[in-house]
Parts: C-alpha cells; sequence; structure tokens
C-alpha cells in the first residue's frame, strides 16, 4: 500500500481516537481542533481520491476478426471498495462511470472513486473495468468466465495509455449466453451503470432470451 | 453542560457504531465465492430443470431476469451475503471440523477450550440464526414453497429470486469447506490486508485462478449424496450434512485420497495444510510420516531450487505439493531458504485438486434442493364438458408420483396452483374480454403419502377460474391457465419441510414433457375444462 496512504489512515485514525477519548472523558474538543479535523476527513475522502486516483481512460475498440471499428460499444469501470477489517477477501460497490464509443470506435472516460465518508473501508485500486458490445465477447478482467485480462493493474494501464481494444465476435448461442449479464460485481446497481444493462438487455434480446435485466418494478 | 457532555460521549459512540456498521454490512463481492457460485450454476442442472420442470415461469432457465437480475447473480449474490451481513458476524460460523462431533466442531481459537463460531453444518441447518438474520436451509425452502404458492406474480418473483438468493447462502459452506482454512481451525483475520491473512482466500481472488475456476472440469459428485441416505448425526438431520461431512466422528485415514464418496471437509482436512496448521499436533494428516520430500525444483521466477512434500505411496494422492519442505526446517534442521511452507505452486496445485470439488459439490446441493419431480401418468385428452350450473370446483389428476432417485418415501401435502396464461373468445366480432380473472388460483392442500404406486389426486378449489361473463352467442370465452403442482413434507430423509414442484404433462410412451395447461371455457349453458 502506498506510503502516504498509509500515513493519512494512520493520521485520521489517530485523531478520531483523540476525539472518542476526550468526549468519554466528558471534556470538549478545543476549537481549533475542527478545522483540523474537518480537513484531514476531507483530504481523506475527497482529495486523495481526486488527486491519486482519478485519471482518464482513453482508447478504440475493433472488432478481432475485421479490424473494423466498434460502435456503441460501452466502456464501464466500477470501483469498489473494502472493509479494513475482514475475514473473508470482500469488497462493495464505490462507484462507476461509463462511455460509449464513436463512430471510429474511439472512447475518453474521465473516471474517479468518488467521495467516501466511510473511514471502515479504503477504495480499492486500480478499478475494475468492462468493453461491452452485444455479439461480442466482453473484455475485462473476468470472475465469471476465462477470457481477458488476467491483471487489473494491465486492464489499468492499457486504458490509460489508450491501448487498442479488440473483441472477438461471438459464434454459437453457447458462447453467446455465457455473455448474458453484465459480468460485474454483484453489489453494483444496475442504475449506476445504464447503458451497460441496456446493451446487454440487446445482447439478451438477439440471442432470444425473453426476460430483461433491470431494477425491479414495483 | 451536563447534556453536552452526554451528547459528546453519545455522538461519537453513535457514529463510530454507524460506519463500522456500513463497512461491513453492505453487500460485499467475493470473487472466488462469485465464480464457484457462477460455474456449479452453471454445470448443475438447474437449467434443465427451470426449463422443463418449470417452462412457464422460468423459460430462460439460468438466464431467467428476476427483480432485474439473472438467477445465476442471485445465487452468487447470496454466496456473497453469506459473509457479509450480520455485521460480518456469520463468518465464524463457517467452520466445521470434521474430526470432532459436530456440535464442538465450529471455530475454536487457539487457547480456548470453548468453540466461538458453531459449525458451518449446523449454522446451515439452525432454523433459528438470531440478529444475524434467518438464510438456512429451511428459509430457503419456506421461500421456494412460498414462492410457488404466492398469488400474486410480483410475489412469485420476489419469492423465487429469495430462494436463489438463500440457495447461495446454503453452496457458500460448502465452498468455504473446500478450504482448508475452514476445516483445519485456523482462524484468520485481517487490518487493512495486514494480520493473520489466510494466504489461500488471497490466492484464490487472482484472475488467473479465478479463470481456473472457469474452466476446471467439476468433480464428479457420489451417487449417494442426492440418493436417500441419512445426515450422520440425527440431530441435525438434513442429509445436506453429508456434502461436507458424510460422518459424526473422526474418520482419520479414510479421508485420505481422492474418494468422492466423503464430505468436502473431511477431503480438505486430511489432504491439506492451511498456512497457520503445517503439522500441528491437532491434525494427524497430512502427517510428517506420510510424506517424503521430492527432488529439488528450480524456481524461474527466482532462480531458486526448491523441494516440496509429497504423499508417500499408500497414503493420499502423489500428484500434488503438499508444501514447500522448509516447513520441516525447524523439524529436520535443513536449511531451505525459503519463507513458508505453502507458495503458489503448491496453492496452483491445491485449486486443482480442491475447486473442481468445490463447484462439483455446490452444483450437487444444487440439485439436491431441485432433486424432486411429481410425475404424472399419460393425461386424458380432450374436454370435459357439463351444464354451467354443475361446473366443477375440483380437477383430478392421475398417475401421480413422485419421482428422483431414492426418493419415494415421506408424507406430506399437495396442491395445484394455477397461473394465468391467456384469455380468449371464440367470436371474432364478440368483445374481446371474458371478464376478469384471476391470475393465480391454488387449490386447497390434500393430504399426499408417497408411494411407489401412482394415485390419483382430486384438487379441490374453492371455485375454478372459468369466465365471469357468459358470452353471448353460441361459442365459448376462455380462460387459459399453466398449472404446477406442489408437494410439501418428507422428501426421504429431508423431514416435513421438503418441497416438490413440476408443472408439466408427461406422455407416457415418448416421455416428452410439456407444459401442463388447462382452459376454462364457458358457452351461453355450459362449462368446459380442457387439459394439458
Amino acid at each position: 500500500m502506498n506510503l502516504t496512504l498509509v500515513a493519512i489512515i494512520f493520521i485520521f485514525f489517530t485523531l478520531i481516537v483523540a476525539w472518542i477519548r476526550v468526549a468519554i472523558r466528558g471534556g470538549s474538543i478545543k476549537k481549533q481542533w475542527w478545522p483540523l479535523v474537518i480537513a484531514v476527513f476531507l483530504g481523506w475522502n475527497a482529495f486523495v481520491p481526486l488527486a491519486i486516483r482519478s485519471a482518464t481512460y482513453h482508447g478504440k475498440v475493433i472488432a478481432e476478426e475485421t479490424g473494423e471499428p466498434i460502435a456503441g460499444a460501452v466502456v464501464t469501470v466500477i470501483w469498489y471498495h473494502s472493509p479494513i477489517i475482514q475475514m473473508a477477501q470482500t469488497r462493495g460497490y464505490q462507484n462507476a462511470q461509463e462511455t460509449v464509443t464513436g463512430n471510429d470506435g474511439s472512447f475518453s472516460l474521465w473516471t474517479w472513486p468518488g467521495i467516501s465518508l466511510n473511514p471502515f473501508t479504503y477504495v480499492m485500486t486500480p478499478p475494475d473495468a468492462i468493453i461491452y458490445k452485444a455479439g461480442y465477447a466482453p473484455l475485462s478482467v473476468p470472475t465469471t468466465y476465462d477470457r481477458g485480462y488476467r491483471s487489473y493493474e494491465r486492464l489499468a494501464d492499457d486504458l490509460k495509455k489508450g491501448v487498442v481494444m479488440k473483441l472477438p465476435k461471438l459464434r454459437t448461442k453457447e458462447e453467446a449466453l455465457r455473455f448474458a449479464g453484465p459480468g460485474v460485481g454483484g453489489d453494483v446497481p444496475y442504475h449506476r451503470t445504464p447503458k451497460l444493462i441496456k446493451e446487454v438487455n440487446i445482447h439478451r434480446k438477439s440471442i432470444g432470451l425473453v426476460s430483461q435485466l433491470g431494477e425491479p418494478v414495483r | 453542560m451536563k447534556t453536552k457532555t452526554i451528547h459528546l460521549k453519545v455522538v461519537p459512540a453513535s457514529l463510530f457504531m454507524f460506519l463500522l456498521i456500513t463497512s461491513t454490512g453492505t453487500p460485499f463481492d467475493n470473487k472466488a465465492h462469485e465464480a464457484l457460485s457462477d460455474r456449479a450454476t452453471t454445470i448443475s442442472n438447474l437449467d434443465n430443470f427451470l426449463k422443463t420442470v418449470l417452462s412457464f415461469e422460468f423459460s430462460d432457465g439460468i438466464n431467467q431476469s428476476l427483480e432485474g437480475k439473472l438467477i445465476t447473480r442471485h445465487i452468487q449474490d447470496g454466496s456473497l451475503l453469506e459473509d457479509s451481513i450480520g455485521l460480518g458476524l456469520r463468518v465464524k460460523n463457517h467452520f466445521h471440523n470434521p474430526k470432532r462431533s459436530w456440535d464442538q466442531a465450529g471455530l475454536q481459537p487457539p487457547g480456548s477450550s470453548i468453540p466461538t463460531g458453531i459449525s458451518s453444518i449446523v449454522w446451515s441447518q439452525l432454523q433459528n440464526q438470531g440478529d444475524l438474520g434467518n438464510k438456512s436451509w429451511h428459509q430457503a425452502r419456506d421461500a421456494y414453497f412460498t414462492a410457488l404458492t404466492s398469488t400474486s406474480k410480483s410475489e412469485r418473483k420476489k419469492w423465487y429470486a429469495t430462494t436463489f438468493r438463500l440457495l447461495g447462502h446454503a453452496i457458500h459452506h460448502v465452498q468455504d469447506a473446500a478450504a482448508p482454512s475452514h476445516t483445519r481451525n485456523d482462524t484468520h483475520f485481517s487490518l487493512l490486508g495486514i494480520g493473520n491473512k489466510d494466504l489461500f482466500h488471497s490466492f484464490a481472488e487472482r484472475p488467473e485462478i479465478l479463470a481456473l475456476i472457469n474452466t476446471i472440469p467439476p468433480s464428479p459428485l457420489d451417487a449417494s449424496f442426492l440418493s436417500n441416505q441419512p445426515s450422520a448425526d440425527s440431530r441435525y438431520p438434513i442429509p445436506i450434512s453429508r456434502f461436507i461431512d458424510t460422518t459424526a466422528g473422526d474418520i482419520a485415514a479414510l479421508a485420505l485420497g481422492n474418494g468422492t464418496g466423503i464430505g468436502i471437509a473431511e477431503y480438505s482436512n486430511a489432504n491439506f495444510f492451511s498456512d497457520d496448521t503445517i503439522f500441528p499436533e491437532t491434525f494427524t494428516y497430512p502427517g510428517l510420516s506420510n510424506l517424503l520430500i521430492s527432488t529439488p525444483e528450480l524456481d524461474p521466477q527466482t532462480g531458486i531450487k526448491k523441494t516440496y512434500l509429497f504423499f508417500k505411496p499408500g497414503f493420499g494422492e502423489r500428484n500434488y505439493r503438499l508444501a514447500q519442505a522448509s516447513s520441516l526446517r525447524n523439524i529436520t534442521g535443513t536449511n531451505v531458504a525459503t519463507d513458508i511452507g505453502l507458495d503458489y505452486k503448491v496453492f496452483t496445485d491445491y485449486a486443482y485438486k480442491l475447486f473442481p470439488r468445490a463447484i462439483g459439490y455446490s452444483a450437487g446441493l444444487i440439485d439436491y434442493f431441485f432433486r424432486g419431480q411429481v410425475d404424472t401418468a399419460d393425461p386424458p385428452f380432450g374436454y370435459v364438458l357439463v351444464p354451467w350450473e354443475e361446473r366443477p370446483t375440483s380437477i383430478d389428476v392421475e398417475g401421480v408420483k413422485i419421482i428422483g432417485e431414492g426418493q419415494q418415501t415421506g408424507s406430506g401435502t399437495i396442491r395445484m396452483v394455477l397461473l394465468h396464461r391467456n384469455s380468449f373468445t371464440g367470436q371474432p366480432d364478440g368483445p374481446l374480454s371474458p371478464g376478469p380473472k384471476p391470475l393465480v388460483v391454488v387449490s386447497n392442500e390434500v393430504p399426499y403419502t408417497i408411494s411407489s404406486e401412482r394415485q390419483t389426486v382430486t384438487f379441490g378449489f374453492a371455485s375454478l377460474p372459468f369466465p365471469t361473463t357468459a358470452p353471448p352467442a353460441l361459442c365459448c370465452y376462455g380462460n387459459g391457465y399453466m398449472a404446477i403442482i406442489v408437494y410439501r413434507g418428507t422428501l426421504g430423509q429431508e423431514l416435513n419441510n421438503s418441497v416438490v414442484a413440476s408443472g408439466y404433462c408427461r406422455d407416457a410412451e415418448s416421455g416428452e414433457t410439456w407444459e401442463r395447461f388447462y382452459s376454462f371455457e364457458r358457452t351461453p349453458t355450459q362449462a368446459y375444462i380442457g387439459e394439458c
């Protein structure tokens, strides 16, 4: 982990502990502490994500077989957080951004993890990303299928460098069924990735699935 | 002043608790469970079951969207939520030491004489799991039954989704029992990744290992797991225990090897180490005397030669590394330059052994949940035609029999659920609607004893969903309904609470099935019922 982050975490928790100790002893926190507390809190939750973790992802999406640009492919970046105390390896949804490729297959997307107000979690870096187009095998670091990147760092680096991303055409119904879902973490709210879900539903319809993904209708 | 002091105590404490809760209380993700659950769902018989047995409501099979999410996703969610809900404290009940009696087989930290958690077998069958949320097998059965018999379509979808999530909770325990730390009483607790982290857990999250999970052939499941064999401990009688532990005591050396008839905890306990349980006195196997040291292998990444431990002939399987030989350093005095007993190669070998079993057994548990079917004999084609005043309020189904290997015992109740599919009018020029109709109609329950003989069951209804409006001319109005027959009660060794449902008719000669369909029609003077 980045030493700066460790230092910030240490300072932050020291302040919290000091605050709680003073409170429990019945004293009061001196007024001059408040700006520092607020500054650290804001720094940790807003400045650090913005300054250190934000990035512009760009590139071009083409068909692997023909080299033709793919218009309308959805590029989705998803940030996760994880609890600092844990027994299982867990992660939860933090933030997401998405865009769609233009006619020449190119895209550009500024991304950052957003503000987390919970000091008991930390934002996991780098973020997850998926490039999805109906009828093509998506590109990501997959959890539930066997193709694509084997490293989040490599995927993030390539997206920062603007590497051309190649999507192979799906050839069989069996292949197509493997990608009948968005392929993102379970707790990613679908309404936060509407472009991705819309494209997944186009894919589902094209292979004869009747039901559509989306938020439940109440 | 006193009020201010109280505020200063209460506010930070409340804030602390709120943040702690929200840090662990959200549905977190865990990629290994996600991948294992997805693969298990895919290779199980669930897709086929849904498309053939409950096809009207699940035409897309496991790719059906329920509440906006795939069925596979709901199962994955459940397997993840088992770790994260209840402040994450459910995790303490995810351990099972197969060498101990089940009431003592939970997590027991070093130095403690009393388990701090209960065995995952006990936990998965515990109807009241208290403040941590009730997510046991019982709730999964209740949810399935509620889904099948709800009279609102939105409620049905909600409870089906709940069923699949609860099934995810159940397979979570099978998957955890594939991790040696969970069967060898190895507490692993970390802060910011620092602390006593279980290295196999971290290893399983690597992208290349997730890819392995998605491609590796699953371990075949011994047929006995799906048959009529009882749980080894009658205090925890649901036979799902057998997927984790087939005996109530220590089977010692019988757990060595690749036997598929043993529980997954018995296998992972005896044939593998966790990073904190390499040759502890508490576990006989793998024992120092069972192992031999290999000839040194060159690690191409570091250029260092390493030796590994394998089982000797006559003990466990011999085609995987159990540990780096450095774990013997303190015992033998040999000075092998490594820091830890379990390295990447060892974990990779573990993955090739443990994940196929985690996938195969998880799939087996899903199949166990849906193992029975309510079969019927070849239905009579045609119509029952009676005067409108004598219209029936019951439906006879002939040749009812619960099928499924080893399931021909038990008793309970059986009922029929009618789901509206379409309404029609036989008069092109007449009114298009035959009047209001119920979307779901459930019959009264009928006592039913499972036997090898086929039986005729009469399903009585308060009223059958004939059109409420009389057609004005000679022809008819009609309401079409799909039917599901639902059994609830004892099924083999699963007492009282099992649920079996089927919504098909079968051709006795060809074995071909199709959706069970009824049409309830009305003429100005008569009532018809058409079946299948």
